[in-house]
Parts: structure tokens; C-alpha cells; sequence
């Protein structure tokens, strides 16, 4: 998935990953990377049916291609619940 | 177009314009298809979709073996989250949606995905001149 991403990246497209699998994710270097705590894998963006945590992920991640705080190749991680 | 580079360098490009004039595509490897388009082989498959960004929620199917996909098949927006995309597009958070989200499902035929399918993600992706991507995994 960083692959595809950095790939894109590099074309002038800013990108951001919602991952669930942050030690995996962090050691492939993503430019940009939200993980979302405690969620599992399949949940990237909350339960089905919970629309307003899906919207605040969506809206975090999005927010994160405007101002990103930490280093590229590394994750933010924010509580949802 | 095949770009390598080291993973110690990290590519990064600047959003080049507010998020409100954005066009904005997702792109995923949940496994996730369009009704009427041809599954993804669940164990592996190295193969795209574009999935229309019009798509009915509930037209988009799973098919991906390598993961618990029970919560996506009862809400793809869980890793495909397209309506909530919408939502954002239509409040003017972002500027737009791209025709389409790109789509793949499990392979661990890395070289094929470095080789193949990334180069043809990619160039879908700038087909559309879109100003960033989300990405989502399963």
C-alpha cells in the first residue's frame, strides 16, 4: 500500500493513508500516515453504521494534507473513541 | 513510469491548492468492486478497478480473502468510505471527487504491484489531475 502511495506521491499528488497497522506502515515510510487507535483491521474508519467517526477520520485525514506535524515516514495517531 | 528510490527518502509533495478547490480520489486495496464488474480473486489478484464515484453504496461488494471483511460488507464505507467522500464534496470541504476510486485487492506479488499495477494506478490517478489521494487498506 505505501508502495502505490509513495509512487503517487512522487508523481506531485499529496496523499494520505488511514492505516491500521502501524508497525507495518511506519517501517515502509509513507509521507503522510493517520492511524486511528485501537481500530482492527477491516474498521479502518470505525464500525459500520458510525457514520460521524468515519466523517471525523475522513476529515482528520484530509486535514493532515493541509498541515502535516510530524515527519514525513511517520504516522500521526489520534483516539476516536 | 517506474521511479526508484531509497526507503530513507520519503517523497512529499505540498497540497498545491485549498482543500475546498481540491480534486480528491481514493484509493484502495480493501478489495472492493462494483456490482456487474469482475471480483477480485481473493487470494490473489493483481488486477485494478475504477469504481465509479457515483456508485450506489449499496451496488460495491468485497472480495478479498485476507481479511475480516464482515463490517465492509455491511458498510463499505469502513475502508471504502465513498459516501462519506461525497458528504465532504457536497459541504465544500473538498472541491471534488475524481470519476472514479481505484480499487485492488490481496496479492503478494510484490514485484508485479511494483512493476505493473502501480505504474497503472498511478496513471489513472493523474488521467484525472487530481490534487491529492486518500488510501485505505483492508
Amino acid at each position: 500500500m505505501v508502495t502505490i502511495q509513495r509512487a503517487i506521491e512522487t508523481t506531485g499528488v499529496s496523499t494520505i493513508l488511514v492505516t491500521v497497522d502501524p508497525g507495518q506502515t511506519r517501517a515502509a515510510r509513507p509521507p503522510r500516515g493517520l492511524h486511528p487507535e485501537g481500530f482492527p483491521i477491516g474498521e479502518s474508519l470505525g464500525r459500520p453504521g458510525e457514520r460521524e467517526v468515519q466523517r471525523r477520520v475522513l476529515h482528520d485525514a484530509l486535514s493532515l494534507l493541509v498541515r502535516y506535524p510530524e515527519e514525513p515516514g511517520s504516522l500521526v495517531t489520534r483516539r476516536y473513541r | 513510469m517506474t521511479i526508484e528510490m531509497s526507503r530513507l527518502c520519503v517523497p512529499f509533495t505540498p497540497l498545491a491548492r485549498p482543500l475546498g478547490a481540491c480534486r480528491v480520489a481514493l484509493v484502495s486495496t480493501a478489495g472492493v468492486y462494483a456490482a456487474g464488474q469482475e471480483p477480485f480473486d481473493p487470494d490473489n489478484d493483481v488486477s485494478i478497478r475504477v469504481v465509479p464515484s457515483d456508485t450506489a453504496t449499496d451496488a460495491l461488494r468485497v472480495s478479498h480473502g485476507h481479511y475480516d471483511h464482515a463490517s465492509a460488507d455491511r458498510d463499505p464505507n469502513v475502508v471504502f468510505p465513498l459516501d462519506r467522500l461525497r458528504e465532504l464534496a457536497a459541504a465544500g470541504e473538498i472541491g471534488e471527487l475524481a470519476p472514479g476510486a481505484v480499487s485492488m485487492g490481496f496479492t503478494q506479488s510484490f514485484r508485479v504491484v511494483r512493476d505493473e499495477t502501480t505504474p497503472r494506478i498511478v496513471d489513472e490517478v493523474n488521467r484525472w489531475s487530481v490534487d491529492a489521494c486518500v488510501l485505505t487498506a483492508g
